[in-house]
């Protein structure tokens, strides 16, 4: 079976308020403004497109990192074997066709012909099968070798063919390639830079690096020979822009008095932000919603030992009318309409809305606030409020539980309100910050926390699977029946039955009350006027290589 | 002739002398009088402890109770210092907040007094290698920034207020202790100390007996001014999201909600602001004051 490492996926696909570039990738259309490039194309374009971000790359290298952070950057240096078109359907762009064998285990790709490195190497089957056999060698310790996990070998059978062998069927492994991660690398520079690789990326993208000064910015421009196979691209050539930067500025507050000088054009703003830029003279704001994400609380639970079935959910969890108390408790509309300015849709179940899998007959299995209720399944508990200060108790011992989440300013709002309505039920909570680094090296130990607000982001329903195959929360929810379901949907092909599938486990996790779904955000950017031809790709991704930035 | 004159200037000396002679507490208060900012700094000090008691009764609302649909509200009838971005009530939680920001000074500066006084005391009077030994360790601490030294306590100890005093407190021991070292220095020579040690009265009974009260006064002093750093820093430590956890009002933390609303929702930030400067300006007035009372050195 597989071993899915999601820890690093999260970390990789996380929702970061602060940037732009997410990924993703089902419902919802691409907002484009008219290409204005095809007018304008002759002279006075390029300009330097600047967007700020909370923090820096990592390494350039997409088979050492899941890093969101790098993913946004180096995204844009490397392409992937397939993508998706506008309508959200598979679209060859390194590779001009594929077909996949009966059995559902042969994956043949037929290479586009004439594409070159930045380096100049040519592009061919030899570095296709080079960058999959690089990825799942266990030297390489990629991250991501996971989400291939069924990957067995890979097999050039001509120049431009190459065929890709799974060990079992594999639903989601055409969408797990489907993304830069498994972007095609230049064999030779590989080679040449070995452990410096990550230092000097070269890939077959729109941009390359120009200039890295770690801590402070990126620097990419135009690969000159770029041809663009994207079907939602109008420029097929090398972009307009002189340069795409990325800035440091983990201060929301630096970045907007940046962006209001124009020394960054392009902005994700956070919900509490967008009052601010609600007068679009100057600039013009894009709503896109996350599509496959999906935020909840989770509770502490204990590992499962590898292999065995069963969920052991930390006291005073481990009672379903505790965890049912915390579901009925948290009214998610109330944060949706204030602190999240709007910017989410409540989902009452796991799956996030965007996926196909998404099911909204879902909202009838799940919980809807009654705080009355609540406090019902409170007492039925033993927990009740006997010396009057607000919080319950049982024999003596007050419900006082401490959640995590990791630093954010819009998270920090949502969880003081989280806090508040279940301290209105009786529940006391205790908020506790960090760092998305050290919260996630310090979950596996569910000894200090007790609830997390957590946010998870997949283009796949597979994302079912995904999260319950964690080290913590409900990642050690291997309730058997539960994995039963979901491996049995990632391991069919039919669009319908694995729909069924997903939701029939939703139904079992909501019964459960393994996790308290809350909603799938929405996210914002922001663009200067004197940016022009921007738009958003498949799934809201932003399109660099038609903007020119007047100056 | 002679005579005459020379007991005319001893009747004039005498006379001078009782004009000027006076019991160091009427020094004091004339002094003081005449010290208009020592007397703002008195009030200014006097309005904030007054308010830390009697606030949260006055307080009109809930200092936590979240009205999310009241959010943003401006200053105005219903609420004086407008809401916050849970909507709540600015004037309600600037009153809570003044008895955390003058609890942390104050505890803070008495931990940092106690501990600062007793090592200070206790190595200038034994000196030789102990007092060596003493000292280098206190001038590693005073190498660092105060602030820095806080932050790595409170990073230990895990953010809290309390850990906020403790570790303000910590901060503040070195300095506390060099100056009295210095003053335990200059009282151990004394012929008094010698008498007492003559006696043959023990360490203990010269140290607490003898040497403590001729050298406190200075150190008291000291600690005076130190109470508007304290509360700046617990603030500050608290801004930073190390002290005063949500949803407790202390400025420093309700400062920082504010911070990302300044461009739009100005109230948020701008009250604790003015509460902690007019609760910093106030200790400082009053303590430069003291120290110009007190010090015979300063003009008179």
């Amino acid at each position: 079976m597989t071993t899915f490492d999601a820890t690093n996926a999260l970390a990789g696909k996380r929702i970061d308020r602060r940037t732009l570039g997410k990924w993703g990738a089902a419902a919802g259309l691409g907002i484009g403004m008219a290409p204005t490039w095809i007018a304008s194309a002759q002279d006075g374009i390029g300009g330097d497109i600047s967007i700020p971000r909370s923090g820096d790359v990592d390494t350039f290298d997409p088979h050492h990192t899941v890093a969101g952070l790098s993913f946004q950057a180096f995204r844009h240096i490397y392409e992937p074997l397939v993508s998706y078109n506008m309508d959200l359907e598979y679209e060859g762009i390194l590779a001009e066709s594929w077909e996949i064998s009966e059995d559902g285990l042969t994956y043949t790709f037929k290479l586009r012909q004439g594409v070159k490195f930045q380096d100049g190497t040519d592009f061919n089957a030899a570095a296709v099968k080079f960058t999959f056999d690089r990825v799942i060698d266990p030297v390489t310790a990629a991250p991501s070798a996971g989400w291939v996990s069924a990957l067995k070998e890979t097999n050039v059978i001509d120049d431009y063919t190459v065929e890709m062998v799974l060990s079992e069927n594999f639903a989601p492994f055409l969408s797990n390639i489907a993304v830069e991660y498994f972007g095609i690398v230049s064999p030779t520079a590989v080679e040449t830079y070995g452990e410096d690789f990550g230092r000097n990326p070269v890939g077959t993208g729109a941009w390359q690096l120009k200039e890295w000064a770690a801590g402070e910015r990126v620097t990419l421009e135009g690969y000159a020979d770029y041809q663009n196979f994207h079907s939602y691209a109008d420029n097929k050539g090398k972009p307009l822009a002189d340069s795409l930067n990325f800035l440091n500025m983990p201060e929301s507050e630096t970045a907007m008095a940046a962006f209001e000088t124009g020394q960054v054009n392009i902005m994700g703003l956070d919900p509490n932000d967008v009052r601010q830029f609600e007068d679009q003279t100057e600039h013009t704001v894009y709503k896109q919603t996350d599509v496959g994400s999906i935020a909840f609380v989770e509770f502490a639970t204990e590992p499962i030992p590898e292999g065995e079935s069963g969920v052991v959910f930390k006291a005073p969890f481990d009672d379903i009318n505790l965890r049912q108390a915390v579901a009925y408790g948290i009214n998610a509309d109330e944060i949706i309409a204030t602190v999240l300015e709007g910017l989410a849709q409540r989902n009452y179940g796991p799956m996030p809305m965007g996926l196909f899998a998404y099911d909204p007959a879902i909202e009838e299995y799940g919980y809807h606030f009654d705080a009355e209720k609540a406090k019902s399944l409170l007492a039925e508990s033993g927990w009740e409020d006997s010396d009057g200060d607000g919080v319950v108790e049982k024999d003596g011992e007050k419900l006082e539980v401490v959640l995590w989440t990791w630093t954010d300013s819009t998270l920090e709002r949502v969880i003081q309100v989280i806090q508040y309505q279940l301290g209105q039920v009786g529940i006391g909570v205790k908020l506790e910050q960090q760092e998305a680094g050290a919260l996630f090296a310090n979950l596996p130990d569910p000894t200090p926390y007790n609830l997390v607000f957590m946010i998870w982001g997949w283009s796949e329903p597979d994302i079912l699977y995904m999260m319950t195959d964690t080290n913590w929360g409900v990642g050690n929810y291997r309730d058997a029946d539960y994995r039963g379901i979901v491996t049995e949907a990632r391991q069919t092909t039919d669009f319908d039955e694995r729909k069924a599938l997903y939701f029939q486990a939703q139904q079992k996790m909501l019964a459960d009350a393994a996790m308290v779904p809350l909603w799938t955000s929405e996210s914002v950017s922001v663009v200067r006027k004197n940016v022009h031809g921007y738009k958003q790709g498949p799934g809201g991704s932003d399109v660099f290589t038609e903007i020119w930035v007047e100056d | 002739m002679q005579i005459p004159l020379s007991s005319d200037v001893s009747t004039n000396v005498t006379l001078a002398n009782q004009r000027i002679i006076r019991t160091p507490f009427q020094v004091f208060r004339r002094r003081l009088r005449a010290s208009t900012m020592t007397l703002t700094g008195v009030a200014m000090v006097l309005a904030v402890i007054v308010l830390a008691i009697i606030g949260p009764y006055v307080a009109p609302e809930d200092p936590n109770e979240m009205n999310l649909g009241n959010r943003f509200m401006a200053p105005g009838r219903e609420h004086w210092f407008g809401t916050d971005d849970f909507g709540r009530d600015m004037l309600s939680r600037v009153l809570h907040g003044g008895r955390e920001s003058l609890m942390v000074g104050i505890i803070s500066i008495a931990i940092a007094l106690v501990i600062g006084v007793v090592v200070g005391l206790v190595s200038g009077y034994f000196g030789g290698w102990f007092d060596m030994v003493v000292q280098r360790c206190i001038e590693v601490m005073l190498a660092f920034p105060d602030l820095l030294l806080a932050m790595a306590i409170v990073s230990i100890l895990g953010p809290s207020l309390r850990n906020v005093m403790i570790a303000i407190g910590i901060g503040g021991v070195p300095g506390n202790a060099r100056f009295m070292r210095g003053l335990v220095l200059a009282q151990r020579e004394r012929e008094f100390v010698d008498a007492a040690i003559v006696s043959g009265a023990g360490h203990g009974r010269i140290i607490f007996r003898y040497i403590l009260p001729n050298s406190i006064s200075p150190m008291i002093v000291l600690t005076f001014m130190g109470v508007a750093g304290a509360i700046l820093a617990g603030s500050a430590l608290s801004f930073i999201g190390m002290g005063a956890q949500p949803p407790s009002p202390e400025w420093g933390a309700m400062l920082n909600q504010g911070r990302q609303y300044l461009r739009t929702e100005w109230w948020i930030g701008t009250f604790p602001g003015i509460v902690l400067v007019f609760t910093a300006l106030g200790f400082n007035l009053l303590g430069d004051g003291l120290r110009d009372v007190l010090d015979p050195s300063v003009g008179n």
